[in-house]
């Protein structure tokens, strides 16, 4: 019993991270209708981020801020070059792209911050263990799976209840209506990519204390983050995080039954998913004019 | 085939203070993807006045006013809004200008609320010569608005929906207000309260209006000034009075 309920806590941490990172992805996606290959990096950057910030001593809450901001920017600047010049390309010409993209930051990150496995300094604070049902739970988990919860109350919030997210919505309707209402609809896609990549490095931070920062662990994430996106459903809050929360705990259990063959388990329930729901666990709003 | 003269003739009571053109068109083509629908357009339009654009089923009339504020054809030539050519221009700069469009089928977001479809407007305004439009005053004047402010946007009757798109359109503090097709779809009662009685007014207020309408009648009644289209380019560009004298003109181009 007491297993279970921590298992379920586990699942519920990964699922968090998968939330995040897929949220950043998915918003891009059904918004811009354009494919990032690059949002793996950016989770690792994140990662790295915070794992270099703990390093120095500086107050260690700064470093998810810190992590934010960096993918944020760094999402300014593909958004400049070269990305604007791909938003209305086809899929094909954008995984093209970003793919290389990623392969080349995956070679700058070995380059700059090596290829071992980095793991952040936990603070103090955050160290030890709390028990559960008797049982020990790490309490970093426990601060990551709280701060996702709230960040993604306040994501929610803010694309469901403010006028920003209100302008959002209606430009993936239709971006020339939104226009025709005095929008400057170019800087609405730069403010959703720059919040996108900062998700992502944002998620990162917060995983680097559970999964380490290593090379490949972009691509792992990448793949699990559009994984979630798809059997979510396309451009749907809700879609997206029950697919994280089905990922997650599938995930975790797999690993529990049958360690060597957990991948392909999560898999094959991923897949069963998208044959029975094509569209996704939620389907996407239809498009409303 | 192509008339480009502009329109002269003046409402007798505007005779006083010669009114700004605030639109001016001249040798405009649009089109999409190289192939021109419309080709050597020009007119004007007076501050306060409303200007019909008639014309058959498909023969350019949306594509003519979408390509006034460059939302969606290729446009060449010169576009002049209150003196800027503003061709080129991306939408949201020309809107800002102070002119607003409620599109062929309305625009509005089913998957926003109400309230939310009108702050979009707000959101972006950044007009010059704010009209002074409010949340508030949109509430006053169409009460069936307020009261379905939480609503969402589709759930509202198709009159419901026009009444919430020209206050969007207005709420960019817009001064001229393109509208196209705007009594499509409605019942005759709805036309006559949610429409004529609307345009009416806005004119009292000043506003500019382009109407593009099928309904002739209906907009010869409610313009001082008309362009009707045929075959890619102005055929007629005059005064709404004439228009209806000149049922040559109406039988051969509107089809009445
Ligand atoms: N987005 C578009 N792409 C290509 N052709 C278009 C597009 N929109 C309209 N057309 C064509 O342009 C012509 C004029 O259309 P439109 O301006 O909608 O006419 P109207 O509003 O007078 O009914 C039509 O032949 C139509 O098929
Ligand atoms: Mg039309």
């Amino acid at each position: 019993m007491e297993y279970y309920v921590i298992q379920s806590l586990n699942a519920l941490v990964f699922a968090v991270i998968l939330l995040l990172s897929g949220l950043g992805l998915s918003v891009v996606m059904s918004l811009m209708n354009f494919v990032n290959l690059t949002h793996g990096s950016l989770y690792l950057l994140g990662s790295y981020i915070a794992v270099f910030w703990m390093a120095t001593g500086q107050p260690w809450y700064l470093a998810f801020p810190a992590a934010f901001l960096g993918g944020a920017a760094a999402g300014l600047i593909l958004d400049r070059f070269p990305f604007q010049l791909f938003y209305a390309r086809t899929h094909l010409m954008q995984v093209l792209l970003t793919y290389g993209l990623s392969v080349v930051f995956a070679d700058l990150m070995r380059w700059g911050f090596g290829a071992h496995i980095a793991t952040p300094q936990i603070p103090e604070l955050l160290r030890g263990v709390v028990f559960i049902l008797d049982t020990p739970f790490p309490i970093y988990r426990l601060f990551v799976l709280a701060s996702g919860v709230v960040l993604a109350a306040g994501l929610w919030f803010l694309f469901d209840r403010t006028i920003w997210g209100a302008v959002v919505r209606a430009c993936v309707v239709d971006t020339r209506i939104v226009e025709a209402l005095g929008i400057n609809t170019k800087h609405v896609f730069t403010a959703v990519l720059a919040l996108s990549c900062g998700l992502g490095a944002l998620s990162g931070a917060l995983g680097s204390g559970i999964l380490a920062a290593f090379p490949g662990l972009d691509e792992e994430i990448l793949i699990l983050a559009f994984i979630v996106v798809v059997v979510g459903g396309l451009g749907t809050f809700s879609g997206v995080a029950v697919s994280a929360l089905v990922l997650g705990f599938t995930m975790t259990f797999a690993k529990m039954l049958s360690p060597e063959f957990s991948n392909l388990m999560s898999l094959a329930v991923m897949a069963g998913i998208l044959i029975w729901r094509p569209d996704g666990l939620i389907a996407a709003t239809r498009r409303e004019v | 085939m192509t008339a480009t003269a502009t329109a002269t003739a003046r409402r007798p009571d505007a005779a006083a203070a010669p009114a700004e053109d605030v639109i001016e068109v001249q040798g405009m083509a649009a089109g999409y993807d190289g192939a021109w629908i419309l080709e050597d357009i020009g007119f004007t339009a007076r501050r306060g006045e409303v200007l019909g654009v008639l014309g058959r089923n498909g023969v350019g009339k949306s594509t003519l006013v979408n390509g006034l504020l460059n939302l969606g054809p290729t446009v060449t030539g010169r576009v002049l809004i209150k003196g800027r050519d503003v061709v080129g221009w991306p939408t949201h700069r020309i809107v800002r200008l102070g002119i607003g469009i409620v599109p062929q089928g309305r625009g509005i977001f089913g998957n926003l609320t109400v309230e939310d479809n009108l702050r979009l407007a707000l959101f972006g305004a950044r007009a010059t010569a704010a009209n002074g439009w409010t949340l508030e005053r949109v509430y006053d004047s169409f009460a069936k608005l307020g009261q379905r402010r939480h609503v969402s946007a589709s759930a509202l009757s198709g009159g419901e929906r026009q009444l919430l798109a020209m206050s969007r359109a207005l709420l960019t503090q817009a001064d001229i207000l393109i509208l196209d097709e705007p009594t499509e779809g409605l019942a005759p009662m709805v036309v006559e309260e949610v429409i004529v009685g609307n345009i009416r007014s806005l004119r009292r207020e000043g506003v500019t209006v382009i109407l593009v309408e099928q309904n002739i009648a209906l907009a010869l009644d409610l313009a001082d000034q008309a362009i009707v289209l045929s075959d890619g380019g102005i055929v007629f560009c005059g005064s709404a009075d004439t228009l209806k004298q000149r049922e040559d003109i109406q039988n051969e181009y509107l089809g009445v």
